[in-house]
């Protein structure tokens, strides 16, 4: 009975903050003044800059998905095949890419890729060119950049993942028949790392196509997202932006089916004995080349990251490669403005709250899922999984557009809808690492406490909570972090300046004459930081399995 | 009488619809030391977990000390429990591990270091006590579970194959610690084992469990000398077996004919069908020719140290073992004719 | 253990909302306008009403975001939006929004309004009905870059013309009007300055040297400052900030000699404003000697702002014979304006942005090659054929009066984009046969 009632709250709280606004946008989609319609989406698609928009957002996924892997996918097999000094901890410094997101990248890098920015500032003065190079051009070929950079650890992770799982054996299996590595790498290896492919890509796929901060940055407008952050503003004239929120939904349900029934399907594990590795010990020149070639993806997949720091620290920055004059003002402005303060204040109040919820979300159905035998199992794990697939800009809009006119209105106090939509996000990292810190806890030790006579909340405090609270803190610190420094919520929901978050105020700032960028970037800088930090901490506790965090399925 | 501590009643329990359980009854006196023997798959865990209460029977009573337990939840029960894998806590030291069952009952910091240092002495675990369970080998970690157990004094201790997990060396030293802590404590012990030989040497009671039932219980002697069924015969120990077709009974004995020819046994069983298997164990056979014979070529030998079986193949294709002592196998050569007989009250009979 | 948690969501998210009166302004002005309007404001309240007040600042980006999400929060609730001023974005929004019935009527007391003149450059400083008041002056002009251009060895543009030279291809820096109502104003000007039909030509010849329209107006000009744009459409607010930033030997600013117009930066009350004495206060705390003179003192000098320098010009003439002052520029004696018709500059306000929108930033990437091809043929059939319109001029009217309904407006944005695209591409292709 009291399992009953734990189960309906946690399906309440999913129908109100994730079923609801869905199904909201979906109606809009399709009923207009009482009844149904194709008109709105056909508006959509025959809206000549629509279409574009949607062709470029589908054209940056599928350009950043390929990107992504021509990185990832050579940097999982060499970390898969060769052993070398300092591995582990070049394993970690790949990961960092992913500490800034590419949006708070991007007001960085505008200085270096800029027509008279570093880069070209740098080729002039060596000679290479004589007329500055146009890279950022349109913006589009930027956020390309951006996302790649900030994306291929999920490829890697994945790939390295897939490669993980099986033996050396089969490969030499395949060589022992008689073929050739050509032939063993497209008939063994390569259907073997496909299911990782798949689900690398479609994250990257989904990620690229709904991030609104970079666009945003590079003013790059003809997108998906950025048409759905603007046709918000004019919601009650103009419905087709529900039409383009079903789009991106569409796509993304169908991708993710799609990755899910593959993935489904082919169980490849073949499991690895632990005498044999596939690692080779290299030498001389091609240990040499090999490292050149690591560190030279790292110091590329970093320029971001540097250029952001540098330019918190610059005074001036006026056609040189590097400021001409620094100063640490502008991390001062961080901790007295108040538009900073406010938005570091807030962020932190949404975060840990949402981190709460998180916990005792995650926790509750971490266990429901291992534990318990109820009805209904099926449909939590899914729920729970979805706000995985489904785009934060997704989850705002529907907010925005459901609760408009309640007294859940963000337009009056969005803190709530902040806080359900980070904690909604959050909450498949959470009930991941507790459900598998669940599985991994033998049944028979919550049994033993029970047989020594320790009723269910000693055992849940003695015996449970210290064994699982591990991984529900790495998956509590990762979602903490992220939320943090989240964008498309952020970005939408909060509309009165006093509700901003961190990432709204870098936007905000970003935008504004003087000495706006630079404070942006000092506070893009601590939110990395932060970031980092939690990573780091979430690492070391769960070792190589932080990608299973930026998995589906 | 001894007194009773544990009854089990007509328990059935099945999953999903699968029956796992079906009519389970038997009683543990107190000082038993009762085993539940059985092939893997049998139930047998399930029994003991539905004992403990970590599983509700679908129908059935669980009496412990006359007392209905079958509702009251596994921490109220004041069961013991050593679980097969030992599901020692890794996050607690060893005494910690120990103490834990003391702690939750709210004792005295006094009297849970007397009662857990005399229940490490007694469980050899001195100079491990501030150790992590990882950090301990096998058969430490299972001496810990046991410690861990028995420490609360329970009214009766259960446990899941214990043994299973160690090296065959291990598990011999331990099954000899199984026996002193149970003389020396002298607690009921209800044990899970699919392997007979340590029901054999450490049980006072054991009821054997085939496909979700228990078909016999008895001492290990009254096991082994007449088991219920050929099931209950092969699974206790080695068995030479012949179908044979019952054609005159006299008072108690019967005159069997088999392919190997006409045997005589003496039993006072009541057989229901004419059709029957006869069996016997290898060392009851001797090298004599008298009635009951059995002729053959010596085909090959198994050497066990103490007793040698030998393997003899009649004309008819029949094989049969045979247990000798070592010291008289030099009687003996491969390819040599020889002959055994088997007296009539030593031979078993089921029916078919 | 849940119940103490959703208590605890409930006392934080009211204990942010407690019913203190906050003044709503929504504003496209930039951080430090908010900051230190802010500061001066709450301060000479408390001085003069004994009373704290709290000023709260709402913005969707920019002058033309802010006015659609107005519009749309009042269709939904005709009574009140719980906003209590627009302010800022020129002069052309209110007009719209008194034309809407949104503005709420207010006469400043008399010994104010006595010092502000009627009108600057022949454009009025307030409405004749006291329904809006411009607050500043604004002048539009060209930014540019002084390095790059010198690198580049390329001349400063001093006309609008001058912008759609194909030397700069790709090098000016302009923004959508759809979204920024101070670019709205200087493509407004353009027309205005040249007419409708050389208007025209010279903001197509401009969007051929745009390197891509940005959103905002203030990204412009810090792209110009890191070089991404040469020369830009510019406000003189930002254009002095970024000089202030990057030094004068870096960067410069002209206003079109003849070709340019002052505009008020205005304010007004919303229909329904929850704080309306306030918002009155407000109105009166601007228009005071110390209200104007904000905008234009350095920071840090008597009187000035505290943080940062607002660079504004105030719409008191006295503020000019303030000796203390730094500036040279008096809008009061600017001559050179053109004769600005603000009345229809405000009812085609739509349509512009629609056009420009339609024939030239959505297509701006055909448009760009297109352009690339005729200033490298310069073949005189193909640069007429770029500047074609699909309508005449006598039909504008017409337009901007239906401008309104949704279809009507919708089908013609479509059959614009149409046009234009097969424009361009037209361009292209006639182009191959002949080279």
């Amino acid at each position: 009975m009291k399992r009953k009632i734990v189960f309906t709250l946690i399906l309440i709280f999913f129908l109100f903050s994730l079923v609801y606004p869905v199904s909201f946008i979906l109606l809009q989609s399709f009923y207009h003044d009482g009844k149904f319609t194709l008109e709105i989406l056909k508006i959509a698609l025959t809206n000549y800059i629509i279409r574009k928009s949607i062709i470029n957002s589908f054209l940056l996924g599928v350009i950043v998905v390929l990107t992504t892997s021509l990185i990832g996918i050579p940097l999982a097999f060499i970390f898969d095949r060769f052993s070398f000094k300092g591995k582990s901890i070049l394993r970690i410094l790949f990961l960092l890419p992913m500490i800034a997101s590419p949006f708070v990248g991007s007001i960085g890098i505008k200085q270096i890729l800029s027509r008279f920015g570093s880069l070209n500032i740098l080729l002039i003065k060596l000679g290479l060119v004589k007329n500055p190079i146009s890279w950022i051009g349109s913006g589009f070929l930027g956020i390309v950049i951006l996302q790649t950079l900030h994306l291929y650890p999920i490829m890697f992770l994945n790939i390295s993942a897939s490669l993980n799982n099986y033996d050396i054996s089969v490969e030499e299996a395949s060589y022992n028949l008689g073929a050739n590595a050509f032939q063993t790498f497209f008939k063994i290896i390569f259907p073997l790392i496909l299911p990782g492919f798949f689900a690398a890509s479609s994250i990257i796929f989904i990620w690229a196509i709904t991030d609104l901060g970079t666009p945003l940055v590079f003013e790059f407008n003809n997108l998906v997202s950025v048409k759905i952050f603007y046709t918000l503003k004019d919601i009650n004239t103009n419905p087709v932006g529900y039409a383009l929120v079903f789009i991106i939904l569409l796509l993304t349900l169908i991708l993710f089916i799609f990755t899910k029934k593959y993935i489904g399907k082919t169980p490849y594990t073949t499991g690895r004995t632990q005498v044999q590795t596939k690692e080779k010990n290299l030498q001389g020149k091609k240990l040499f080349s090999l490292y050149i070639f690591l560190f030279l993806i790292l110091l590329i997949s970093l320029i971001p990251h540097f250029s952001l720091i540098f330019y918190s620290f610059s005074k001036k920055w006026f056609f040189s490669i590097l400021p001409s004059e620094y100063t640490n003002e502008y991390y001062k402005i961080v901790f007295t403005h108040r538009l900073t303060k406010t938005g570091i204040f807030n962020s932190l109040i949404y975060s840990s709250v949402s981190t709460v919820i998180d916990i005792l979300f995650g926790f509750l159905i971490g266990y429901i899922l291992c534990r318990w035998k109820i009805k209904g199992k099926g449909l939590l794990d899914i729920l729970s999984m979805m706000p995985l697939v489904i785009p934060g800009i997704v989850i705002a809009f529907g907010y925005v557009t459901t609760f408009s006119n309640t007294i859940l209105d963000p337009r009056n106090n969005p803190i709530f809808l902040i806080i359900l939509s980070y904690s909604l996000r959050r909450i498949p990292y959470l009930v991941r690492t507790t459900y598998s810190s669940f599985l991994q806890l033998d049944q028979g030790l919550e049994e033993a406490s029970y047989s020594l006579g320790a009723n269910n909340i000693t055992t849940f405090k003695r015996i449970i909570f210290p064994l699982v609270s591990p991984g529900l803190f790495a998956g509590a610190i990762l979602a903490f972090a992220f939320s943090l420094m989240e964008v498309s919520c952020s970005l939408i929901l909060a509309i009165r300046e006093k509700f901003y978050p961190i990432s709204k105020v870098i936007y905000t700032l970003a935008g504004r004459v003087t000495d706006g960028p630079n404070t942006a970037c000092s506070l893009g800088v601590l939110g990395m930081v932060i970031t980092a930090i939690s990573l780091f901490i979430s690492t070391k506790i769960f070792a190589k399995k932080i990608g299973e965090f930026f998995r589906i399925g | 009488m001894a007194k009773e501590i544990l009854t089990v009643e007509n328990i059935d329990k099945s999953y999903n619809g699968k029956v796992v359980l079906k009519n389970i009854n038997f009683t543990v006196y107190e000082n038993d030391f009762f085993f539940i023997l059985g092939p893997s798959g049998c139930g047998k865990t399930t029994l003991l977990r539905i004992i403990a209460g970590f599983v509700e029977p679908d129908r059935g009573r669980v009496i412990l000390n006359k007392k209905d337990i079958t509702k009251i939840p596994p921490n109220k029960r004041n069961i013991g429990f050593v679980f097969q894998n030992y599901a020692l806590w890794p996050h607690m030291k060893v005494i910690e591990n120990i103490a834990y069952g003391l702690r939750v009952k709210n004792y005295t910091e006094e009297f849970i270091k007397k009662k857990v240092n005399e229940i490490i002495k007694i469980t050899r675990l001195e100079g491990l006590e501030n150790l992590y369970p990882s950090q301990i080998s096998g058969g430490q970690q299972q001496r810990v579970a046991l410690a861990r157990a028995l420490v609360v004094n329970p009214q009766i201790l259960l446990l899941d194959e214990p043994l299973s997990n160690l090296d065959a060396k291990l598990r011999d030293e331990l099954r000899r610690e199984i026996k002193r802590i149970h003389k020396e404590t002298g607690i009921t012990m209800v044990y899970v084992t699919h392997d007979q030989k340590e029901a054999m040497t450490l049980g006072t009671t054991i009821g054997v469990m085939k496909d979700k039932e228990i078909v016999q219980i008895g001492s290990p002697y009254e096991i082994y000398t007449n088991p219920i069924d050929i099931f209950v015969a092969s699974f206790i120990g080695e068995i030479n077996t012949l179908k044979g077709e019952i054609v005159k009974k006299e008072q108690d004995i019967f005159k069997i004919e088999t392919e190997e020819g006409i045997f005589f046994v003496k039993t006072k069983k009541q057989i229901n069908s004419e059709n029957v298997y006869i069996s016997f164990r290898p060392e009851s056979a001797i090298n004599e020719e008298k009635v009951n014979v059995i002729k053959g070529r010596l085909h090959d030998y198994e050497f066990y140290g103490d007793i040698v079986k030998i393997n003899i193949i009649t004309q008819k294709g029949n094989l049969f073992k045979i247990g000798i002592y070592t010291k008289d196998f030099n009687k003996y050569k491969k390819g040599e004719n020889i002959v055994f007989s088997v007296s009539e009250d030593r031979i078993m009979v089921f029916e078919q | 253990m849940r119940k103490k948690i959703i208590f605890l969501i409930f006392v934080v998210v009211f204990s942010f909302a407690k019913g203190e009166k906050n003044l709503v302004i929504i504003s496209p002005h930039w951080e430090g306008i908010k900051i230190e309007i802010t500061k001066a404001f709450c301060d000479w309240y408390e001085k003069n009403y004994k009373e704290k007040v709290k000023v709260e600042w709402i913005d969707q980006g920019g002058t033309s975001d802010n006015l659609k999400y107005v519009e749309s929060l009042f269709k939904k609730n005709p009574e009140g939006i719980g906003i209590d001023l627009f302010f800022g974005g020129g002069l052309s929004p209110y007009l719209k929004l008194k034309s809407e019935n949104l503005l709420l009527k207010y006469k400043l007391p008399q010994n104010l309004l006595k010092k502000i003149p009627k009108h600057c450059a022949g454009i009025p400083n307030y409405d004749e009905e006291f329904y809006w008041y411009g607050v500043v002056l604004s002048g539009f002009g060209i930014l540019y870059n002084k390095r790059a251009l010198k690198f580049l060895k390329l001349p400063i543009a001093k006309t609008w013309k001058d912008l759609g030279n194909p030397i700069y291809y790709s090098l000016i820096g302009a923004a959508d009007p759809r979204h920024s109502g101070s670019m709205h104003m200087m493509y407004e000007i353009i027309l205005q300055t040249y007419g409708w039909e050389e208007g025209w030509r010279t903001i197509f010849a401009i969007a051929g040297n745009t390197k891509n329209f940005s959103t905002s107006a203030s990204e412009v000009a810090r792209e110009t400052s890191i070089g991404e744009a040469v020369l830009s459409l510019c406000i003189d607010s930002y254009a002095l900030a970024q000089i202030e930033v990057n030094g004068k030997e870096n960067m410069g600013f002209i206003l079109p000699e003849g070709e340019t117009v002052i505009n008020p930066d205005c304010i007004g009350i919303l229909k329904g404003a929850p704080n309306i004495e306030i918002a009155k206060k407000f109105i009166d705390f601007l228009f005071t000697y110390d209200g104007q003179l904000l905008w234009i003192q350095k920071k840090g000098k008597k009187g000035g702002p505290k943080e940062y320098s607002l660079n504004r010009f105030p719409v008191m003439p006295e503020i000019y014979d303030n000796p203390e002052l730094e500036i040279d520029i008096n809008p009061y004696k600017i001559k050179n304006t053109i004769k600005y018709d603000f009345q229809l500059a405000a009812k085609r306000w739509n349509l512009i942005d629609d056009m420009i929108g339609c024939m030239i930033i959505d297509c701006h990437s055909e448009l760009k090659k297109a352009w690339y091809i005729i200033s490298k043929t310069k073949n005189k059939h193909l640069k007429e054929k770029f500047y074609e319109i699909p309508f005449d001029k006598k039909v504008q009217r017409f337009l901007w009066e239906n401008w309104k309904d949704p279809i009507f407006r919708n089908r013609y944005i479509n059959e614009w984009i149409n046009f234009s695209l097969k424009k361009f591409k037209d361009i292209i292709v006639e182009s191959k046969f002949l080279m």
